[in-house]
């Protein structure tokens, strides 16, 4: 064990539908030490999705293939994991909570039932009821939440309640996507304080997928940016965040202040997000980089270390 | 601002279900948009800041109060006399991949806007969608929502409500589906439309940082009520009812990078 609970690198993975292939990811590099917090954001279609479903094994095997990287889990290779093998690590080491608990839990089972199948799962018979108990007070539900169906509990409650349900594994890794998007902002900011409470508590590391800048820079140590299937940018939350290094990541902090500039106008990017059936060689951002040179549009650059920006690692020629 | 182009007077509305009690989802609000402003109507789910907007759209009438669109009570008018007034207001609705008819291309949907204007015409109706970016306008004429991007459809969507000349466009959540790197155009397309056409916009959104920088005035509703109203940055920079410091201090905080 070198002390990472998550390690992806330079991960390709493709759907193919009817004829046309998207690099969902397209040599995505992804590391979670143990008991860190990691934040990973992008845009629609940037693949961060595939990358959190992919972690737990929930590509769909028809379509989704890996063609080349590597993927492990708490130092075991899971890149050609079969269901099986992938049913024996779900929930634990790595669990996931998802941005709609409505559709992950059983709408006919009672919250505490569905609790305890997944601690029933790791733990003898015995304390199942005190672990169901524990479980709730811990996502600080009322005990009397145990006999609610879920359309009975309020979307906060809701996303608690799935909380409670990934604990019961003792995760060692936790993968929310886009936990409150659904949510109110002060009921987020509720479930983001309870999720970094856990952390603490537990022990447990975190990957945080999040199109909400403001969210991951709130509640991770370190922030993966990911655009078009490659993670572009990664380094502690201060520097990603405080000193920009990738032209995608400065336009998108830029975009996420929603403030205007001197002559009142929003900062945008230009253009769209590429389709991911439509990639070229090169950086998939050079359409829309105000910094693109001839190179930029013929190879991806590998990661190294940004130029006049903090201890992060970028893929981008203008820091080559 | 002598003559609002938008009155909401007292306005009520209870939503009665079998079985259970009945739900107060806006109760005795007012509130007004002058000629050329822009109000973003702020609040969580349940605040009933949609209901309000669904009232003032006409698509739903109050049980009291009134809705004074340029000067004429909406619940007076006759149903010829409301299509025609209604005109004046269009909405802009939050996924424009489902307002949006998917089985149209954009010229049908574009005409269908335009209906019964004099010049409706493809001509008209790539003018419009030059106008709001999606140029050259002739070319997207054929496309159908799916085959465009969704940034696109919003744009669409912001052609479609320009096409009746309206004074006033009632948008509810009109950037929750856009990516951060495409609201910003989408911002900017509706400032750009404003400057030109001096058109009002009402706002209904749950995201405070785009309310405080979009729009002149903000309405804080909650649990059916305004309850704080004001200039949109005094307001939203420093509130002061508690429920409005609640959600203001609620938003995850961003500080802007060292760097430009």
């Amino acid at each position: 064990m070198n002390g990472n609970i998550l390690e992806i690198d330079a991960l390709r993975l493709a759907y193919r539908t009817r004829g046309t292939v998207a690099y969902a990811m397209n040599g995505a590099t992804l590391h979670v030490a143990e008991g860190e917090a990691v934040g990973l954001v992008g845009e629609s279609g940037s693949g961060k999705s595939t990358l959190a479903r992919a972690t737990l094994g929930l590509i769909p095997a028809k379509i989704a293939r890996i063609e080349s990287g590597r993927m492990a889990i708490g130092g075991q290779d899971v890149t050609r994991f079969t269901e099986d093998q992938w049913q024996a690590i779900r929930g634990n080491p790595v669990a996931m909570v998802f941005q709609d608990p409505l559709s992950y839990l059983n709408p006919v089972m009672r919250v505490g039932k569905q609790i305890a199948e997944s601690v029933r799962l790791h733990e003898p018979r015995a304390i199942l009821q005190s672990r169901v108990e524990e479980l709730l007070w811990l996502v600080k539900l009322p005990a009397a939440a145990a006999e609610a169906y879920p359309h009975e509990l309020s979307g906060g409650m809701r996303q608690r309640a799935l909380l409670a349900v990934a604990l019961g594994c003792k995760p060692k890794l936790l993968v929310a996507d886009e936990p409150t998007t659904a949510l109110d902002v002060t009921t987020q900011a509720e479930i983001l304080a309870l999720i970094r409470e856990l952390r603490e508590r537990l022990g447990m590391a975190l990957l945080l997928i999040s199109h909400d800048l403001g969210i991951v820079a709130s509640a991770c140590d370190r922030i993966y940016v990911m655009y078009a299937g490659h993670t572009v940018e990664w380094g502690k939350a201060a520097d990603v965040f405080g000193r920009p290094a990738h032209p995608y990541t400065v336009g998108l902090l830029k975009a996420a202040q929603a403030a205007r500039n001197a002559e009142g106008r929003f900062a945008t990017i230009a253009g769209d997000p590429p389709n991911l059936a439509e990639l070229s060689p090169g950086c998939p951002f050079t359409p829309r980089c105000p910094l693109a040179r001839a190179e930029c549009s013929a190879e991806m650059p590998p990661p190294g270390p940004a130029r006049n920006a903090g201890a992060q690692e970028v893929r981008c020629w203008a820091h080559r | 601002m002598s003559d609002p182009i938008l009155i909401l007077d007292n306005v009520s509305k209870t939503f009665r279900r079998s079985g259970g009690a009945p739900v107060r989802a806006v109760n005795n609000v007012s509130l007004t948009v002058g000629r050329g402003e822009t109000v973003a109507l702020v609040g969580e789910s349940g605040s009933g800041k949609s209901t309000l907007g669904r009232i003032a759209l006409g698509l739903l009438a109050p049980d009291s109060g009134r809705v004074v669109l340029e000067g004429r009570s909406l619940g007076d008018l006759s149903p010829g006399e409301f299509r025609r007034a209604r005109v004046a207001m269009q909405p802009i609705f939050q996924d424009a991949s489902s307002s949006l008819n998917p089985r149209r291309p954009a010229r049908e949907l574009m005409t269908q806007a335009l209906r019964g204007q004099d010049g409706a015409s493809d001509a008209r109706s790539a003018e419009l969608l030059d106008r709001v970016g999606l140029s050259p306008g002739r070319d997207y004429l054929p496309r159908f929502p799916h085959e465009i991007s969704g940034g696109q459809r919003q744009r669409l969507a912001v052609a479609r409500a320009l096409a009746m000349n309206p004074r006033l466009i009632i948008a509810d959540e009109p950037l929750s589906g856009a990516d951060v790197s495409i609201r910003g155009q989408i911002l900017n397309l509706l400032l750009d439309i404003k400057a030109e056409r001096g058109v009002a916009y009402l706002m209904i959104t749950h995201d405070i940082s785009i309310a405080r920088h979009f729009a002149d005035r903000v309405a804080v509703m909650q649990h059916g009520v305004i309850v704080e109203t004001g200039p949109a940055e005094a307001v939203l920079s420093a509130p002061t009812h508690p429920y409005t410091r609640q959600l203001v201090a609620a938003v995850p905080v961003l500080e802007a990078p060292a760097q430009a």
